[in-house]
């Protein structure tokens, strides 16, 4: 099954009905299949510690922190998204940062979604692939290099719309990426508060 | 990772932003009847911001109008937009964002992107243009991020033959390449 398929069993048979996907001559999405995680995906850093009050669930931890620095960047064609968000952040010195807004477009799109023997990767072929909306973090490795982790939504030449995580390295920007990262100053002397 | 070879020559650097500081949060809401892209210029510049980025928390619209990219096949660019996708509402903003900018001729420009689902529960989603995307019952609500000390201007790209949004640096804002 394709990921288009996949989709369109999804969608209510009255839409299907009353907005029936544009006919194309080819697949422009497809689905790989499952993939080791650390191929494709970044590892997130380990946000959870055992909570020895609950056995068997995960605290919650809870930062507290600042915004500080906007940082307003346009990355220019070719350029990787993940790479090209964590070379803004490193270029200023920043290693903690969140998204706020991102508006451009890619060559061909790269996202993951599920997790274990299920994580799935998908790629669409542009180019021109808008993307629609962009969610995500910046937060540093055991090295302290910042390290991005993005997901979102895109749309191919035929209006689909897809989501997931943003792959490393497979992401390349089209005509241009314009977005604002704005730093997060998380208050390192205060211990994260398990609830 | 395919890359694609674009009209003009590569220019350098390929990354580029300044650091700005917060001029301040907005929460706007759009009422029913405006267009979005010119009623968030409007409610911003009214507001004395120049330039923001701004995350659109979803709303409706009572009509709305989108673009996709595709390739472009006269050569002069890599992508281009297809003819236009009218939705006719109730059509459900789920999420968008957009930049607030200014122009070449020194006149605010909104630049956006949105992923909608339409009455009969279809989503979609790309580029929304100006004029044509009228907010339904209930309104749009932004969150707008104002940048005190930098701009985004369009400037002539003359790798991709477009004008696009760049970062400018204002009175003691620094410049970075990275």
């Amino acid at each position: 099954m394709t990921a288009r398929r996949k989709q369109a069993a999804h969608r209510p048979a009255a839409a299907r009905k009353a907005a029936p996907a544009p006919k194309k001559t080819k697949p422009r999405a497809r689905k790989i299949g499952a993939v080791k995680p650390a191929a494709v995906l970044v590892p997130p850093a380990a946000p959870y510690t055992l909570n020895e009050d609950r056995p068997g669930t995960l605290a919650t931890l809870v930062e507290r922190g600042r915004y500080g620095r906007m940082i307003l960047a346009r990355v220019r064609p070719n350029i990787d998204l993940v790479a090209g968000v964590e070379r803004v952040c490193a270029s200023h010195g920043i290693t903690y940062a969140v998204v706020r807004s991102a508006v451009g477009s890619l060559v061909d799109a790269a996202l993951g979604y599920g997790e274990g023997d299920s994580l799935t990767l998908i790629t669409v072929e542009g180019p021109g692939i808008e993307i629609l909306t962009l969610n995500g973090e910046v937060r540093p490795d055991e090295t302290g290099k910042p390290v991005a982790t993005l997901r979102g939504t895109i749309s191919d030449s035929d209006a689909s719309v897809y989501g997931g995580e943003f792959v490393r390295g497979g992401n390349p920007i089209c005509i241009t990426l314009e977005i604002a990262l704005q730093e997060w100053l998380p208050d390192l002397q205060s211990s994260p508060v398990a609830s | 990772m395919r890359t694609i070879r674009q009209p003009g020559k590569p220019a350098r650097p390929r990354v580029l932003s300044v650091a700005a500081s917060s001029g301040g949060e907005l929460r706007i809401v759009v009422p029913e009847g405006t267009d979005l892209l010119n009623g968030l210029a409007r409610a911003l510049t009214g507001a004395g911001v120049a330039s923001a980025a701004v995350f659109l928390n979803g709303g409706r619209f009572a009509r709305m109008q989108y673009l996709t990219g595709q390739p472009c096949r006269d050569g002069k660019r890599v992508a281009t937009y297809g003819a236009p996708t009218t939705l006719v509402g109730p059509v459900t903003l789920l999420s968008g964002n957009a930049f607030l900018g200014i122009d070449e001729m020194g006149k605010s420009i909104v630049h956006c992107h949105a992923v909608v689902v339409d009455r009969d529960g279809a989503v979609h989603g790309g580029h929304l243009p100006p004029g044509v995307c009228t907010v339904g019952p209930g309104g749009v609500v932004a969150l707008a991020a104002a940048l005190a000390d930098a701009a985004l201007a369009v400037r002539y790209d003359a790798e991709t033959n477009y004008p696009i949004f760049h970062p400018m640096a204002l009175g003691a804002a620094h410049k970075v390449a990275a």
